[in-house]
């Protein structure tokens, strides 16, 4: 259940990137363009109650369509997540190297695919765990359609970088002053210079 | 004729077990090490070693962010970001998963009341968050002083015995550069140890940069607890903050 609520909250996160990038495909109509992969860097602050100040987390994200991706945090704890045509595992890197974290929930997996592959319909009204509760030019707000995951996450605020479609940041908030923002930076939207490596969602 | 060689064999297997087990008994000896008479330092002395032994604890409201890394004898592990913050009077702390989502957050009064915001499962369970806070304040939070005795031992070890209630008792061994810190029950079984390394001095104040919670028996992990960040905070809204450190990646 651990796994699965951090697993469902990650690809959220991923997922929140497509999902406008999919919207303003939709909005258009006219040029459809096909989301091959779609990478970024991402700096993370996390507030809390109990904190003197934020937790700053540095990472990167890499997805390749239709199922891999790498979640990355560079800092304060070098870990990698991947997923890897479906199959998914999580590494942390200690003094002998990456070292593999067990007790890995794999049906969450369909949970999350399920959510991407909604959005990626454009399904954003409609998606198995989440619905939009407003929308204005630039920001979108969620909100968990069961009250089972309202205990985990009260809204997620989607944040669009001007008429470009990417995702400018992501702030998830869990109630009580405590919230989770991710500002992306450097998104690419299908690689140009050829495909993203396979070895990229394979073991560090 | 099978019933009758199953009976026959019983008898001195049934002996020979019962031997065994007897003598694994009788040769369990208690881990706690002796403190000879003449290393026992006198008390009109003993307060600056004992000084020594507390410094291994921090006063004051103070704020730790450590990455946790949790170790299972069955080779499971899984890491985390620990938040604790002492005052003095309270102790609180909060788990965090790498992603930023909140697994766990507590506080501990001087009462000794824990006062649950938040739990996702596993952590969801009374067990789970008394096991925590004990661990927690075993690592933060200095045994009572009410009957201490410190030795200075030949091999130039300091230790400092804290009696606690219910027979327990906790080692304190300090040196220059580290300390290590043993939970003994009473029978002298060593069930539970800290050790601390890789100071940092930060602002006249040393900080562990690494400590490892081990809890012996059936049950036993074993915690890796490497710092990210230390804040002395002088204000109870936290807008005064000291110092920061940033330390390695684990």
């Amino acid at each position: 259940m651990l796994i699965k609520v951090i697993l469902t909250g990650v690809f959220l996160l991923l997922s929140s990137v497509i999902i406008i990038q999919a919207q303003a495909q939709e909005q258009t109509k006219k040029d459809v363009l096909r989301i091959d992969s779609v990478q970024a860097n991402f700096t993370q602050e996390k507030q809390l109650p109990i904190l003197a100040r934020p937790l700053i987390s540095k990472g990167r994200f890499i997805f390749k369509a239709p199922d891999s991706l790498r979640w990355e945090y560079y800092s304060p704890i070098h870990t990698v997540l991947l997923m890897d045509d479906g199959r998914i595992s999580k590494f942390v890197e200690c003094k002998s190297g990456f070292v593999a974290e067990h007790g890995m929930g794999v049906d969450s997996m369909h949970v999350v695919l399920s959510e991407i592959s909604s959005w990626l319909d454009g399904s954003i009204d409609d998606t198995p765990s989440f619905q939009v509760q407003s929308k204005s030019t630039d920001i979108i707000v969620l909100v968990p359609k069961e009250s089972a995951l309202k205990n985990i996450i009260s809204r997620i605020e989607l944040k669009l970088r001007g008429q470009t479609g990417l995702m400018e940041s992501v702030t998830i908030h869990e109630g009580a002053g405590a919230f989770t923002r991710m500002v992306f930076t450097e998104s690419v939207l299908n690689e140009t210079h050829g495909s993203v490596a396979p070895k990229v969602f394979k073991k560090p | 004729m099978k019933t009758k060689q199953w009976s026959v064999l019983t008898l001195p297997c049934l002996v020979l077990f019962l031997f065994l087990f007897a003598s694994c008994t009788l040769l369990h000896t208690s881990d706690l090490p002796d403190l000879p008479d003449s290393s026992i330092i006198s008390e009109t002395d003993q307060r600056p070693i004992q000084q020594q032994c507390e410094k291994t604890y921090f006063q004051g409201h103070i704020q730790f962010v450590h990455s946790i890394m949790f170790e299972l004898p069955t080779g499971q592990s899984a890491t985390v970001i620990g938040v604790t913050v002492l005052d003095g009077e309270t102790v609180k702390t909060a788990l965090l998963s790498v992603e930023g989502f909140v697994l766990f957050d507590a506080e501990l009064t001087k009462g000794s009341t824990l006062h649950v915001s938040r739990a996702l499962a596993p952590f969801d369970n009374a067990a789970f968050a008394s096991a925590l806070m004990r661990d927690v304040t075993f690592i933060f939070q200095a045994p009572s002083d009410r009957d201490v005795s410190v030795a200075h031992l030949a091999d130039d070890t300091i230790i400092c015995r804290y009696h606690q209630d219910g027979g327990q008792i906790t080692d304190i061994l300090p040196t220059a550069t580290s300390s290590r810190v043993n939970v003994y029950s009473s029978e002298g079984e060593l069930i539970r140890s800290i050790s601390t390394g890789g100071r940092i001095k930060v602002n006249g104040e040393l900080i562990p940069g690494t400590v490892t919670l081990k809890v012996y028996g059936l049950r036993g992990y074993v915690l890796n607890m490497t710092l990210i960040s230390a804040d002395r905070i002088t204000q109870e809204n936290n807008e005064n903050i000291i110092y920061e450190i940033q330390a390695d990646l684990p």
